[in-house]
């Protein structure tokens, strides 16, 4: 609304100057419409450029995420790439379900709009946690009243965009996290059945182990447990592999 | 009426509607050429591989040759036949229109395309004057104000319409008659080079020697002296982009020697009999400052309307298209206001008038001058739309003001001399605003090293740096936009406008 208010003082401003004929008249009118015109094209600055009227808003957003690699594999895969060497943005793929059939990249920054993808900072983290989430915080600028926004509001606000931060995190121990060759080296190992004879006695070892160590454990913990050691040794064996 | 035969001065009979259609039609083609090139900037930038300077050449250079011409064409109409002339225009603009359209895209080229770009401007500058004259010889005095309105009409709209359309070219291919245009650089060119080969193949049939030759001396030397210093000048400004506003060889030598060859200019024109450009005009106080006035509208005009397709296009992330038409209603609503600035003038007089445009001119830049990645579209529209307005209510007047001043035998050369400083004008501003800014740009740019480490921030840091250009360009354009208010202070309170004549 604002913005045609001072469209609307510039005409009258031109009007009052030019068309009124008494001296008295046409000075004070005008010098009072050309404030007016000073002040509200300053308002209009001060809310487009320093936000006036606004305050940040900043939203929390959890999500489980699903290993990008098949579903078969008890470790989980998250395949993640750093944008140039040292920007600490990363782009990673994975699920977003435990039912997709194909993992996508997520945080590819959209270089057709450079102004908002900077803002983007994606990262990872290995923490000591059973299920991998994504933690998305997003802060934005917003309207303090509608009263502002009516008054205030421009066109379509653009870049409201303050900043967005990902943070994935895996579990450390299930969990693998490759980069993109890394992904395609592990996709070409075959796990020799000497291997596979191996993974099963130890696992079947600490089954025994676990169950001396907790004898009251139901058939379901065992199970669970049996899960879990499985992913476990195997992002083991795949880290080896990967040496 | 109806049957009214016309006759040429050799006697022989043409007919006078299909005359002016198809002088229209080819001024049409060369103000098109005008404009066209603001919002295809950024696409030039990334296929010749030049910076936001460089590329700025293809206008600057367009405008200098534009200038030189002002003085030269009035005694080239006089001493040549309208037809004979007429081809020589038509045929060096669809030259120089051919020659930047085959242009090579490689960097190496680019000089070949601003080479085309000047030999087009040439005959710019000699069709606009061109089509006055023929008006204002094949139609009576009682007839004239529709076919000049027509004039007003393409000379007005077509620089207004050429970065719509660039816009509309570049945007996609197009298949028009079947023809497919494609959204390549070298379209913009095609429909002017087309229009204007139409009409250099019907000239010899249809333009007939209209106006009476008279014999002039004419001073060649003035127009070396002219076209080097100001040529030497320009290119001065426009190596500060690239190598600062210290550099000796390509920088300070220039603009002396341009500087010292127009000082030599201006000394002949006073001692001609009948000078090339009759600076004598200047003696008059009211002439000199309403002229300067003038130039300063120019260039605040210029400077923010160079910069803002690229501003658009590279961090807004709009197409060639719909940058144009953000500044399209800009555009039009200045061609809107030439006619009510004329009325104004005659109601308040310059004073009051130009204190009005310049004040709503500051304003509208004021937050041009605060403008970063965030501001959005519909503001740039509407305060550029503001801007345009204040600059059409001082344009026009201004230098119907500057004609007042003079006593009416001197208004031939007045108004040599107000075009050629105005031309000037845009095209050394446009030039200095540009060099600043590309300046600035170099300057803030980030180090290449950001680009292996970080190559997101680096584009954003990239893209900030010509923020600060942009920025810095756009509070000059205020400056010029506040001088303006305190020059007015000085100007005549009403003038005595000349009635009847």
């Amino acid at each position: 609304m604002l913005i045609w208010i001072v469209v609307i003082l510039a005409a009258a401003t031109v009007a009052s100057i030019t068309l009124i004929s008494a001296r008295f008249w046409r000075w004070s009118i005008s010098g009072v419409l050309l404030v007016a015109l000073v002040a509200s094209s300053g308002m209009l600055i001060a809310s487009t450029k320093y936000h006036w009227g606004m305050h940040q808003v900043t939203t929390v957003e959890h999500q489980q995420i699903y290993s990008a690699g098949s579903t078969k594999s008890p470790a989980g895969l998250l395949i993640a790439k750093q944008l140039g060497t040292k920007s600490g943005r990363y782009v990673m793929v994975y699920k977003t379900s435990a039912d997709a059939t194909k993992a996508t990249p997520h945080f590819v920054p959209d270089t057709s709009d450079v102004v908002n993808a900077v803002k983007v900072h994606a990262t990872y983290r290995q923490a000591d946690v059973t299920q991998a989430t994504v933690k998305i915080t997003t802060t934005h600028w917003g309207w303090r009243s509608a009263a502002g926004e009516y008054w205030l509001k421009v066109g379509k606000a653009q870049n409201q965009l303050i900043s967005k931060h990902v943070v994935v995190t895996v579990p450390k121990k299930t969990w693998l996290v490759l980069t993109a060759a890394q992904a395609k080296q592990l996709s070409q190992v075959k796990t020799s059945t000497a291997q596979a004879q191996q993974l099963k006695t130890a696992l079947q070892q600490q089954l025994v182990a676990y169950v001396k160590q907790h004898p009251q454990a139901s058939k379901v913990e065992q199970q669970r447990y049996l899960k879990q050691a499985t992913a476990e040794l195997t992002v083991k064996q795949l880290r080896a592999a990967l040496k | 009426m109806k049957n009214t035969q016309h006759l040429d001065i050799h006697g022989q009979p043409y007919h006078r509607g299909l005359l002016l259609t198809l002088t229209l039609f080819a001024t049409f083609a060369a103000a098109l050429m005008q404009t066209s090139l603001g919002t295809a900037l950024p696409r030039l930038m990334t296929v010749f591989d030049i910076n936001l300077s460089t590329a700025q050449q293809a206008t600057t250079w367009f405008l200098l040759a534009n200038a030189i011409m002002v003085p030269v064409s009035a005694s080239l109409i006089k001493r040549f036949s309208v037809r004979s002339l007429s081809m020589v225009a038509y045929g060096c603009l669809m030259v120089g229109i051919a020659i930047s359209a085959f242009t090579p895209a490689q960097n190496s080229m680019w000089f070949m395309f601003v080479i085309g770009r000047v030999v087009a401007a040439l005959a710019v500058g000699i069709m606009f004057p061109l089509l006055q004259i023929i008006i204002i010889n094949i139609y009576g005095k009682n007839e004239r104000s529709m076919a000049m309105g027509l004039m007003g009409l393409v000379v007005g709209m077509a620089p207004a319409l050429g970065p719509t359309l660039t816009g509309w070219i570049l945007n996609k291919n197009h298949v028009i008659l079947g023809f497919t245009l494609t959204n390549s650089w070298r379209s913009i060119f095609y429909l002017p080079l087309i229009v204007i080969a139409i009409a250099f193949v019907l000239c010899p049939f249809i333009i007939k020697d209209v106006v009476k030759r008279e014999k002039v001396t004419f001073d060649w030397w003035s127009l070396v002296l002219s076209s080097i210093g100001f040529g030497l000048f320009l290119m001065g400004f426009t190596n500060v982009s690239a190598n600062g506003w210290g550099d000796l060889s390509s920088v300070v030598a220039p603009i002396v020697g341009g500087v010292i060859l127009i000082t030599i200019l201006v000394y002949r024109q006073l001692h001609l009999e009948t000078p090339f450009l009759d600076v004598r005009v200047f003696k008059s106080r009211r002439f000199t400052l309403t002229t300067i006035t003038m130039v300063l509208a120019t260039m605040a005009m210029m400077g923010v309307e160079m910069m803002l397709p690229t501003y658009l296009q590279n961090v807004h992330r709009l197409t060639a298209l719909n940058s144009g038409l953000a500044l399209l209603p800009g555009a039009l609503l200045m061609g809107l206001f030439s006619p009510i600035a004329g009325k104004l003038y005659d109601v308040a007089g310059i004073k009051r008038l130009t204190i009005a445009g310049f004040s709503i001119l500051a304003v509208g830049t004021l937050p041009f001058a605060y403008i970063d990645m965030s501001t959005s579209t519909m503001m740039i529209t509407v305060m550029y739309a503001i801007r345009m307005v204040g600059i059409a209510l001082v344009l026009m007047p201004l230098t119907t003001e500057a004609m007042a001043a003079l006593p009416l035998a001197k208004t031939t050369d007045g108004t040599a001399v107000n075009n050629t400083a105005r031309q000037i004008a845009s095209s050394v501003g446009t030039a200095v605003l540009t060099s600043i800014t590309q300046n600035v740009i170099n300057n803030h740019e980030p180090s290449h090293t950001l680009k292996l480490a970080d190559p997101l921030k680096y584009a954003d840091k990239y893209l900030q740096a010509s923020m600060d250009g942009f920025q810095v360009a756009f509070i000059v354009g205020l400056g010029f936009a506040v001088a303006g208010i305190i020059l007015a202070f000085w100007l005549t309170k009403k003038s005595t406008v000349k009635k009847g004549a």
